[in-house]
């Protein structure tokens, strides 16, 4: 098991220093750059030389990777060339947002997606399994900002019960920012009023984040519950008489958890991305939109850190539940 | 014992074939399949025939019949240029149908040769093209079509190449998946032993045996090619021709009437969710009927 | 059944939080039921100053399109910083709100100087200190235009500002001397007479900072400063800063000791960052903020006249123009001044305010917009293109083109953009396209990303038609007609290839004109030339907006851009 982690992690190291060099050429193909974002309207051929050799984009493009990648190794993922704020700083401020939606869309995906599921799964081929299957390959069909729209433009605005946008109410609940991630900071504060208003603000983003999770793990966890049932240890339990609800949590579920920690590491890709058109909507400051706007201002040194770091979370994840296979079906850890 | 081993490939090609029946005989039994064939037929007649269907012009309008709500004329109102909403979604059809036909092939083609290529000839070749598929993998896809698009420019061939690129590693890795579980075939190394090797044994032998998941994928991915390319619409990449009608520039060009004319938003919508579910369904049903461990 | 089990629970949790949030959102619901007491409909929407005494107390909740680009007033250069760093710092001189051409004084109580002159005397105000406690006297306002005469050349891309008030950086430029001649008394000496240095001045990123907080940050070190990024106090201005979260939220808090006629009323004012014009609107609609600003032309009806909310307009001092160039693509059609004509007059100007400005705005007969204290004078004489497509057709035909021969142009918009004088530009330029092939051109479409692609090209003369436009910095016709068309080494600027006989020795001589009258006339030359030749069409000049819920009072708005808000407050329920 150690050595096969540490050989995951070494084979991270070319994966790493091959994306370094593809977001850096990358960047350097996007026509523009920073220092026409930061004049606009203002953009005259003087100006622009003058901000272009003030930020270094002057010299030669192997210098500035050098330098970039000279950077990294110390430890230093640089400064955005617009706001001159530190890449780290400014990731570190946003991802918690981000987790923190993840993390919630996640938890309501598989909070609905198992049970039903293992529902449809017991009662495959009657009508409730077909409409099971339909609701959830709807669901899978859905685009997120077009879900996230509609549920924001129903529950936010024709029928106000739930809050539109941002993470807390900023007029009844001042919480000072300490771990960014803002249910975490209200407790600090000793607002429980304020962990129930930032709960209340994942709702909507969550369920437009998770509407899709949660499609993908309630179809495998059919799919493996009913291979599953069919396996003999689950037909001897019931023969033995053992209670229902142990059958299910005992042997079924236990089972059913390796295709949705499966689904857990295929589905960080694309919550990362579907991050971005969710904050987009939702006005959740996070990375995705964080990473979007820095595509579009070619804020050079936010692309290549973020990317980096986000890509290096995503590796890191699959990495995870590729060991918590090992644990979860002892038939792998030994092959 | 020589006959009875070039006998075999041979035999398993008469399987395949018998394999490709069976599996188009299961997806006619297979609800998911037929629903969703019938909506990509659906959607292509509408592409296909738009002119006859659209009772307007999709690209004119008068700036005086501006947000003109649902009638029997416009049967889903017009937009701030006073443009069909309908007439306009009929048409959008078109493009969105074609990027997803042209981001899919593309995706198809150039992945199928990287995973062709990884797969059959394994070592340094095999590790440096994985090694960049993951890589590619590990940034998330719809960023990477982001900045494709803003690399390549605006425009609907771009739109689908940036999605295709966003396939290519998908379909190369699964390709490889299916060519390696193959190489210890019987018939394989039968074929190999009696000297077929090279190009003949890949291209003859292997891939029509590995492409069924393939073709699954392909399908499943114009689903997500639809979603993309409404995703890059909404974020402002769309077509740079504000008149072509594309669904996902309808969308975020009037999403933010949403209290006044929620219609606007939500037709648009629809349409891209229904072709979604149409790929989905017939993937799904596809899925089924090749998936070897359901067959009997 | 354990399943259902599982479900109930999520179910129940998520009634608890619905529940939870009625409880605080019934509020603003239950307001608009009984009709508001205390505001008839006959209250003035433009400025809610007028009903009852100001009241202290209260958060507001404001949503910007942005935070601050960068917390160093001198480094930004939009609206969206000024908005929050003009309620922390502030300059010598200030427009007086409502205005484009009135100066009052802030941090200075009166100052002697003449356009025509080189010496500028300011008497400082007394008793003012910086949120930090150090005093603010003759040689803090040294210490900052030291600052920024000598900033290092990383720093000068972003004071654009500086640089283009004051001719560039460095002991050339226009500042001869800064003296602290007393405590109280800075005397500022110019190389050169200059008209526009008081309205320059003016401008948030002349804002006066703490020498001690410019200090203790390395404001002086472009690799190690932190005055454009921390949370400091360094300011003297009517709000300090709280705590400041990029793409999160600006929070400021009352300066209790406010040098201005009284402290400001809010307890705190927080900006948060909304960058999409819809999700802006939602968000007032939902009740997360109480106000925002520039709100889409289009959702105008959604807020005008609806109970709970207000509008409070902001007169416009910008122009949407199209860029014409006729040297853009070889063998131009435009290249012909009649095809040049037909554009202006094909173009229906009040259609277009109609359909994308919500009504609020007006055609731009001239490049300055009728706020302008230089209107009239400037205006004079200059060819106005009425909406005549019989004309353009006409124009087009006596040219030589036809139905066969249709002239054909390129014609670009930007996009991830919106101004205030551009609204939808996606939009605009489908409907202007419409418009221009009814009067018979050929249209190739094209767009570019607004700040990395679309002004470089349209700065380099690489479009034939293009929409851009112009907020003014100051009123003056030298920032509208001189910064577009000024020549640079005997060269027209590149984005239009305006050369008429004559132009480049109006502009020096109108330039060179300092007093008031002539210098209107001398502008009025340099106008009749670029408008009679149709160097670009001047569409709209587009009204902004700010929408609040109905309790903001004491809000007005400038022409120019952004507000202090130290006579906002909120009315008690």
């Amino acid at each position: 098991m150690t050595k096969f982690i540490i050989r995951r992690l070494l084979l991270l190291i070319p994966i790493l220093l091959g994306l370094t060099l593809l977001i850096f050429v990358f960047t350097r193909l996007l026509p523009g750059d920073p220092a026409t974002t930061i004049l606009g309207e203002r953009a005259t051929p003087e100006n622009m030389a003058i901000v272009r050799e003030a930020l270094g984009l002057d010299r030669p493009l192997h210098e500035q990777y050098l330098q970039y990648m000279g950077g990294l190794l110390q430890g230093d993922l640089g400064r955005s060339f617009i706001t001159n704020r530190d890449v780290v700083d400014d990731f570190l401020q946003r991802f918690p947002a981000t987790i923190e939606l993840s993390v919630a869309a996640i938890l309501f995906a598989i909070a609905v997606g198992i049970p039903l599921g293992m529902y449809t799964a017991k009662r495959r081929g009657t009508w409730v399994d077909s409409a099971g299957t339909v609701v959830s390959l709807i669901g899978i069909s859905i685009p997120i900002f077009f879900l996230g729209l509609m549920l924001k433009w129903l529950f936010a605005i024709q029928f106000p019960i739930l809050p539109d946008s941002g993470r807390i109410d900023l007029v009844d609940y001042y919480v000072p920012r300490v771990t960014n991630f803002m249910t975490v900071d209200a407790l600090l504060a000793g607002e429980p009023g304020g962990v129930i208003d930032a709960l209340r603000h994942l709702v909507l983003p969550a369920l437009a984040l998770g509407t899709i999770p949660l499609a993908v793990i309630m179809r495998i966890t059919r799919a493996s519950v009913v291979d599953v049932l069919n396996e003999d240890y689950v037909r001897t339990a019931h023969a033995k008489g053992l209670r229902e609800s142990v059958v299910d949590g005992r042997h079924i579920l236990r089972n059913a958890l390796l295709p949705v920690v499966t689904v857990i590491g295929l589905q960080t890709g694309l919550l990362l991305g579907g991050a971005i058109l969710t904050e987009t909507i939702f006005t959740w400051g996070g990375v995705g939109r964080w990473i979007y706007d820095a595509v579009t201002a070619r804020d050079y040194q936010i692309i290549q850190s973020g990317v980096l770091m986000l890509a290096l979370i995503f590796v890191l994840v699959n990495l995870v539940v590729d060991i918590s296979y090992g644990f979860l079906n002892p038939r792998i850890r030994h092959s | 014992m020589t006959g009875a081993a070039v006998a075999r490939p041979a035999e398993q090609e008469e399987r395949s074939i018998g394999l490709w029946r069976d599996a188009f005989q299961r997806m006619r039994r297979s609800p998911a399949a037929i629903i969703g064939g019938a909506i990509i037929t659906f959607f292509v007649l509408m592409a296909i025939f738009a002119p006859f269907i659209a009772p307007f012009d999709p690209t004119r309008g008068n700036l005086g019949d501006s947000y003109l709500p649902p009638s029997w004329e416009h049967l889903f109102g017009t937009n701030v240029q006073g443009q069909d909403v309908f007439s306009r979604i009929v048409f959008g059809s078109r493009l969105t149908l074609g990027i997803a036909v042209m981001s899919v092939t593309l995706g198809v083609t150039v992945g199928a040769i990287l995973g062709a290529t990884a797969g059959y000839f394994r070592g340094w070749i095999d590790a440096t093209i994985m090694r960049a598929v993951d890589i590619m993998l590990s940034i998330p896809g719809l960023l990477l079509a982001i900045a494709v698009v803003s690399w390549l420019g605006r425009g609907v061939v771009q739109i689908a190449i940036a999605i295709a690129i966003v396939n290519v590693p998908i379909f190369a890795r699964i390709l490889r998946g299916s060519l390696l579980a193959l190489r210890d075939a019987d018939y394989v190394i039968a074929a190999k032993s009696v000297g077929v090797g090279g190009p003949t044994l890949l291209l003859r032998h292997m891939l029509p045996n590995a492409i069924g998941p393939l073709i699954v994928q392909a399908t499943l991915a114009l689903a997500t090619a639809v979603v993309d390319a409404a995703a890059l619409g909404f974020l402002g990449l769309g077509p740079p021709d504000p008149r072509v009608p594309e669904w996902g520039s309808m969308l975020s060009d009037t999403y933010r009437y949403l209290t006044d004319a929620v219609h606007l938003a939500f037709f648009p919508g629809i349409a891209i969710v229904l072709a979604v579910l149409g790929f989905n369904l017939l993937g799904d049903g596809m899925r089924e009927a090749l998936d070897p461990r359901l067959r009997r | 059944m354990r399943t259902w089990r599982w479900i109930s629970v999520f179910a129940v949790l998520a009634l608890v939080l619905v529940a939870c949030g009625q409880q605080g959102i019934s509020q603003p619901a239950e307001e608009s039921d009984p009709p508001p007491a205390e505001s008839g409909d006959a209250e003035p929407t433009d400025d809610g100053s007028m009903d009852g005494e100001p009241q202290s107390g209260g958060t507001l909740v404001f949503g910007g399109a942005a935070l601050a680009a960068s917390l160093d007033p001198a480094l930004t250069s939009d609206g969206e910083s000024f908005r929050i760093l003009q309620q922390i710092y502030e300059p010598l001189v200030d427009l007086v709100p409502g205005t484009v051409d009135e100066l009052e004084g802030v941090l200075a109580e009166s100052w002697t100087g003449e356009p025509e002159g080189t010496e500028y005397v300011f008497t400082l105000k007394e008793g003012v200190t910086f949120h930090d406690g150090t005093p603010f006297n003759a040689e803090a306002v040294k210490v900052n235009f030291d600052r920024w005469q000598n900033f290092a050349e990383e720093f000068q891309g972003n004071a654009y500002y500086y640089g283009a008030v004051m001719d560039g950086f460095g002991a050339d430029n226009l500042i001869e001397s800064v003296e602290a001649t007393d405590e109280l008394t800075v005397t500022i000496t110019l190389r050169d007479p200059s008209p526009t240095f008081l309205y320059g001045i003016a401008l948030t990123p002349f804002s006066i900072v703490s020498p001690a907080v410019l200090e203790a940050t390395n404001a002086d070190d472009p690799t190690a400063s932190t005055l454009g990024t921390e949370t400091v106090q360094g300011g003297t201005g009517p709000f300090v800063m709280e705590e400041y979260i990029p793409d999160d939220s600006a929070v400021l808090a009352r300066n209790e000791d406010y040098h201005g006629e009284h402290t400001a009323y809010l307890d705190r004012l927080i900006i948060r960052p909304i960058s999409d014009p819809a999700a802006r609107l939602q968000a007032l609609q939902g009740g997360s903020i109480q106000g925002f600003d520039l709100i889409a032309p289009g959702d105008r009806s959604a807020v005008d006249g609806v109970d709970g909310f207000q509008l409070v307009n902001r007169s416009s001092y910008n122009t949407l123009y199209l860029g014409v160039n006729p040297t853009a693509t070889d063998d131009s059609p435009l290249q012909d001044l009649a095809v040049r004509q037909a554009v202006a007059h094909a173009i229906d100007r009040e259609a277009l305010i109609e359909a994308f400005y919500g009504g609020g705005g007006s055609p731009a007969d001239i490049f300055l917009p009728p706020t302008s204290g230089w209107f009239d004078s400037v205006g004079e004489g200059a060819e106005v293109y009425e909406f005549d497509p019989g004309a353009a057709q006409t124009l087009l035909e006596d040219a030589g083109f036809g139905a066969d021969n249709p002239p054909t142009v390129n014609f670009w918009y930007p996009t991830e953009v919106t101004r205030p004088y551009m609204p939808d530009p996606r939009g605009l330029h489908e409907a202007v396209t419409t418009m221009l092939e009814d009067a018979g051109f050929t249209v190739e479409t094209g767009s570019a990303i607004w700040g990395t692609e679309y002004i470089p090209a349209a700065q380099a003369g690489t479009y034939d038609l293009w929409f851009l436009g112009w907020t003014g910095d100051y009123d003056d016709p030298s920032n509208w007609y001189g910064v577009h068309f000024g020549f640079a080494q005997g060269e027209p600027a590149a984005a239009f290839a305006c050369d008429p006989e004559g132009l480049e020795a109006a502009i020096d001589e109108a330039e060179a004109t300092l007093e008031e009258g002539a210098r209107g006339a001398a502008w009025s030359e340099v106008a009749q030339l670029v408008h009679n030749e149709v160097c670009f069409v001047t569409l709209v000049h587009g009204d902004t907006a700010i929408a609040l819920t109905e309790e903001v009072r004491g809000y007005v708005a400038n022409p120019t851009g952004s507000e202090s808000f130290v006579d906002v407050w909120l009315s008690g329920e």
